[in-house]
């Protein structure tokens, strides 16, 4: 048997030098060995392999190992989740040292295998208090098997939820980032083969499908609701208002056959809520979603419309009462942190509509404008602007008078930008936008493709089906491309 | 159009009270209670226009009105006035009682008795009321009969004029909603043009003076699409564009209101006195103008118009008020508004939109005020606009008065300023500490890279959301209530969903 694992090491050598092996024959070679891996006669693989082998270098003999070696752990201990899994277990460190090490590309055969780690380290790390240990691996894994395909699973939901428990907000971030700039088309994937997680490209799905469906679990709504609504949170967390919201707005219009999700309804609550943070105001709706569960938001979340309404016609005294009134609900829905906030938000919005009208005030006229507020005293002003001034959120300047200390003054000028300064952040951010308009056009090109309604396909239908108008000689180009975007617009209309 | 009589009689009516409703007429709930709903709810504001003595001689005024709209008027006037309430209600009481209608003279002796219960035409003349309660059943019984008697016979004329007697009796007695109704029912037996155009003219006033200002749109365009001769229609044009524009002022289209009366024939003379007179166009006309058209359009359409130069004349004030505005001198032509309020307040029409007109008419003089401003004193603004009071005059010096700018703040005339910019009328901010009003500098460039890029963001979004949901339906992920496989639901019925929204949302406590 020791042959057996000689074998097997010679094989995975082998894989070593990609570079000289064609696509065709590595694939071979990766997929003999996930084989013989998956045969249960190697059940020889010691545990001195892992200190032995490199994960690096032997990725995939090493992930088989790690998961024997926890499954025996498992029978020993006649426990899900014995202690040598735990963080600073016997198994932990192999497991992490393999999950910042490995390769992505040999993974890509062994997905169920892998994603089973995964799933093993977030069980563990999900109850321990040094889950902020499991955090930073994962995300690196994440990332690093995602490099060229970001395919969604319900791995992800997980892993988010696992940094909201942990409080390590930042490391969600190169995955969610990722996720917001390219658009994952590959939600079709579980759909087509019957699987949940697929780590291959497109381009070779069909090669990797070799695993038996139902073993993994289907992707449901909940899972996609689940991760944008985590991540909405992250970026609540992180107070990044716009993303937070657009990531809301992302659940919020998830299309509904004849329910509507709770994890939906939670959702819109705390939309409109970082919609009064984020703007001052309740912030319209997506058009996409439909009237009926519109209608569903608006009788669910009553307290939260009211207290947007009081919030939005500056009603100081209203917004106390409705945030007293609804203690409770917002409590029951864990948002008394986010209705805090909002009175915070309540003084900016005041301070910043002031700004708007008068170019240059006395800290003393605010306060006599803000006097139902918490906004008093001009001392109190003066330190708020202070902070909107320092934050960027204004652009003013306070002036202390020599003479009388009691009030400052304060002058909003047009702008207090030099002009090549505003100028630059206009070109950063038209970069930046050009960047994602074209990885968006790049995506729904794709998605035309793959719904059969890209360019060529509708020339050939017309072609075919003998469409009346543009069949015949001379088809004129112009023609068919209005057919095309007649058909374009379709798709991209109100599906609900 | 083989209607039954009484199919025909039902059906229009029936479409009045379902528009009036929808177009925001609000005087049509009073119908039932009487005629001219309108006049009950500016009661309230009796005290706050009262100050001033109107400036018109009251018998004077009146003589130029005839039919029931004599009456309104007194009424609203009495009722609203304190300088000619006694003198107008007497005068209502005694057109009341020259009448047939009874309820008016029992609210006119009311509002009397309110005024000066002492007076002895105050009390209710109960015998006259008896008598001519009793004289208008009769008259409403004889006609009815005859009407149905013509009914029988078949006579198609006999029958239109039955009808119009009818009609003609509810309106003088009150009951508008029969009389339209009466009227209404004429129109299948109208045989001439003129038939149909003396028909529609009934239906018109009587929908005046309900204040059913659909029924008066709709009417005016019935009549307008009649063929008739041309010397008719010069007869008929003033009267029409008269009362289409009395629709629009009420719907608050002023600017409609304003076109139609501006394109009124001078020939309407008195001929229209049942509703209003030449003085009244020109008023309505140029309020409603003033209200919405800017300079050069006022000088170019109003002054500049021949024929309505014709009602101008009747009243200088109106014209010269439309000149000063035009040469940019607003003070003086808020002034003469300011004077003539308290007779435009005592208005049967006019009344409800004194104060949004003027309002109107303040608001765009401070705006052309400011156009060729760059920064304004306030100081030489309020002087402008508002007189009567002190906005830290002293305080140009940077003297002593500036540690004091709450008087600015609180003044009246910079909070009307703060109100514009906050609803976006100025473009302009106010600058305490040197007391003027700047106007905001555009640097068109930026802007539009502003809004380029806050678009693009938009677009991405929604575009983003679309691409998922594509995507999301693709792979059959929709949320639906009850398709998940059963072992799904066991496994994840832990709590799974609400146990870590729970502890995530907790983060923010």
């Amino acid at each position: 048997m020791a042959e057996s694992v000689e074998h097997i090491i010679s094989l995975s050598s082998h894989l070593r030098s990609q570079g000289l092996l064609s696509e065709n024959d590595y694939q071979c070679r990766v997929q003999e060995l996930v084989a013989i891996l998956r045969r249960p006669s190697h059940s020889l693989l010691s545990e001195s392999v892992l200190t032995d082998l490199s994960p690096h270098e032997h990725t995939l003999p090493y992930l088989f190992v790690l998961l024997y070696q926890i499954d025996l752990a498992r029978s020993r201990a006649r426990s899900a989740l014995p202690d040598d899994i735990k963080p600073g277990g016997r198994l932990w460190f192999p497991a992490v040292q393999f999950l910042g090490d490995f390769k992505g590309p040999q993974v890509r055969f062994a997905g169920h295998e892998w994603r089973q780690l995964v799933n093993i380290i977030l069980d563990a790390a999900e109850g321990d208090p040094k889950a902020v240990l499991a955090v930073r691996v994962l995300s690196d894994a994440i990332m690093r098997l995602d490099q060229n395909v970001c395919h969604f699973s319900s791995l992800h939901a997980r892993f988010l939820r696992l940094c909201l428990l942990s409080q390590s907000y930042s490391y969600a971030l190169p995955v969610l980032d990722r996720h917001t700039s390219s658009i994952h088309t590959s939600l079709e994937q579980p759909a087509r083969g019957g699987n949940g997680y697929l780590l291959a490209s497109n381009s070779d799905a069909n090669d990797c499908i070799a695993e038996a469906p139902g073993i993994s679990p289907r992707l449901t709504h909940k899972d996609v609701a689940q991760y944008y609504l985590y991540g909405a949170m992250i970026y609540m967390a992180l107070k990044e208002w716009d993303k937070a919201l657009h990531w809301l707005s992302v659940v919020i219009s998830l299309p509904v056959v004849n329910s509507v999700s709770k994890v939906m309804i939670e959702a819109f609550k705390k939309w409109v809520l970082v919609g009064l943070l984020r703007h001052g105001k309740l912030v319209t709706a997506p058009k996409i979603i439909s009237s009926h569960v519109m209608k569903i938001y608006q009788a669910v979340a009553r307290p939260y419309l009211s207290l947007a309404d009081a919030f939005e016609k500056s009603d100081e005294q209203r917004l106390r009462t409705e945030a007293d009134l609804g203690k409770s609900v917002w409590c029951a829905d864990l948002n008394s942190g986010l209705v805090r906030q909002l009175f915070q938000a309540y003084d900016m919005f005041l301070v910043l509509k002031l700004c708007r009208v008068f170019s240059a005030l006395t800290t003393k006229d605010i306060a006599g404008r803000a006097a139902s507020s918490g906004l008093d005293s001009p001392a109190k002003i003066e330190k708020l602007i202070a902070f909107l001034v320092m934050s960027g959120v204004l652009e003013a300047r306070l002036l202390q008078r020599p003479c009388d200390r009691s009030f400052s003054m304060l002058r909003l000028p047009k702008s207090t930008q030099p002009y090549y300064c505003s100028r630059s952040r206009i070109r950063v951010g038209l970069v930046t936008k050009s960047h994602a308009l074209k990885v968006l056009t790049y995506h729904s090109q794709e998605c035309n493709n793959e719904l059969k309604i890209g360019r060529e396909n509708i020339d050939l239908l017309v072609r075919c089906q003998g469409w009346s108008g543009v069949t015949g000689k001379g088809s004129s180009k112009g023609s068919i491309d209005h057919a095309a975007f007649g058909v374009d617009e379709d798709i991209m209309g109100d599906l609900s | 159009m083989d209607y039954l009589p009484t199919d025909g009689h039902i059906e229009p009516s029936a479409a009045y009270m379902g528009q009036g409703p929808g177009g925001g007429n609000i005087d049509l709930d009073s119908i039932n209670g009487g005629p001219l709903g309108l006049n009950i709810r500016v009661e309230g504001m009796m005290h706050t226009f009262s100050v001033n003595p109107p400036k018109f001689e009251l018998e004077s005024y009146i003589a130029n009105y005839t039919g029931r709209t004599r009456y309104n008027r007194l009424y609203v006037i009495g009722t609203c006035s304190t300088y000619l309430a006694v003198e107008a209600l007497k005068a209502a009481i005694a057109e009341a009682k020259s009448g047939k209608d009874v309820t008016r003279y029992e609210r006119a002796a009311r509002a009397l008795a309110e005024v000066a219960p002492n007076d002895p035409e105050a009390t209710l003349d109960t015998h006259w009321v008896d008598h001519m309660q009793k004289v208008v059943k009769a008259e409403t019984d004889r006609l009815e009969h005859e009407l149905k008697g013509y009914k029988n016979n078949l006579i198609k004329e006999s029958i239109r004029m039955g009808n119009e007697d009818l009609g003609q009796h509810y309106y003088l007695i009150g009951d508008l909603t029969s009389a339209s109704k009466a009227y209404s029912r004429m129109r299948d037996y109208c045989t001439t043009p003129t038939h149909i155009v003396s028909m529609l003219f009934k239906i018109i006033t009587v929908a005046i003076e309900r204040g059913d200002w659909l029924s008066v749109q709709s009417n005016v365009h019935r009549l307008r699409n009649l063929q008739s001769k041309q010397d008719e229609q010069s007869k008929v044009q003033p009267k029409l564009s008269t009362a289409l524009g009395l629709s629009q002022l009420h719907s608050g289209a002023y600017l409609d209101a304003a076109n139609s009366f501006l394109s009124t024939d001078p020939g309407l003379g008195d001929s229209y006195t049942e509703v209003l007179t030449s003085n009244d166009v020109a008023v309505y006309g140029g309020l409603c103008a003033l209200a919405s058209m800017d300079r050069h359009e006022l000088q170019r359409r109003v002054l500049d118009n021949n024929s309505f130069r014709n009602f101008l004349e009747l009243e200088p004030q109106i014209r010269r008020a439309i000149a000063f505005f035009c040469n940019s001198k607003f003070r003086s032509c808020l002034e003469i508004l300011e004077a003539y309020k308290a007779d435009y307040l005592l208005d049967i029409h006019l009344q409800r939109h004194v104060h949004t007109l003027f309002t109107r008419i303040r608001t765009k003089s401070i705006q052309q005020y400011l156009i060729p401003f760059n920064r304004v004193t306030l100081d030489s603004m309020s002087k402008m606009f508002a007189p009567g009071t002190l906005t830290g005059a002293d305080s140009r010096g940077g003297g002593q008065q500036q540690s004091d700018p709450d008087t600015d703040l609180t003044s009246p005339f910079v909070q009307e300023l703060v109100a514009l910019i906050q609803d976006g009328t100025l473009d302009a901010r106010i600058d305490l500490e040197m007391k003027v009003l700047v106007a905001n500098q555009v640097d068109l460039r930026t802007e539009l890279q502003e809004t380029v890029l806050d678009d693009l963001e938009d677009y991405l979004r929604e575009a983003h959301i679309r691409l998922l949901r594509t995507n999301i339906i693709r792979a059959g992920l929709e949320v639906r209530a009850d398709d998940k496989p059963r072992e799904m639901r066991g496994k994840r019925s832990d709590g799974f969903g609400s146990a870590t929204l729970s502890r995530g949302a907790g983060l923010f406590q």
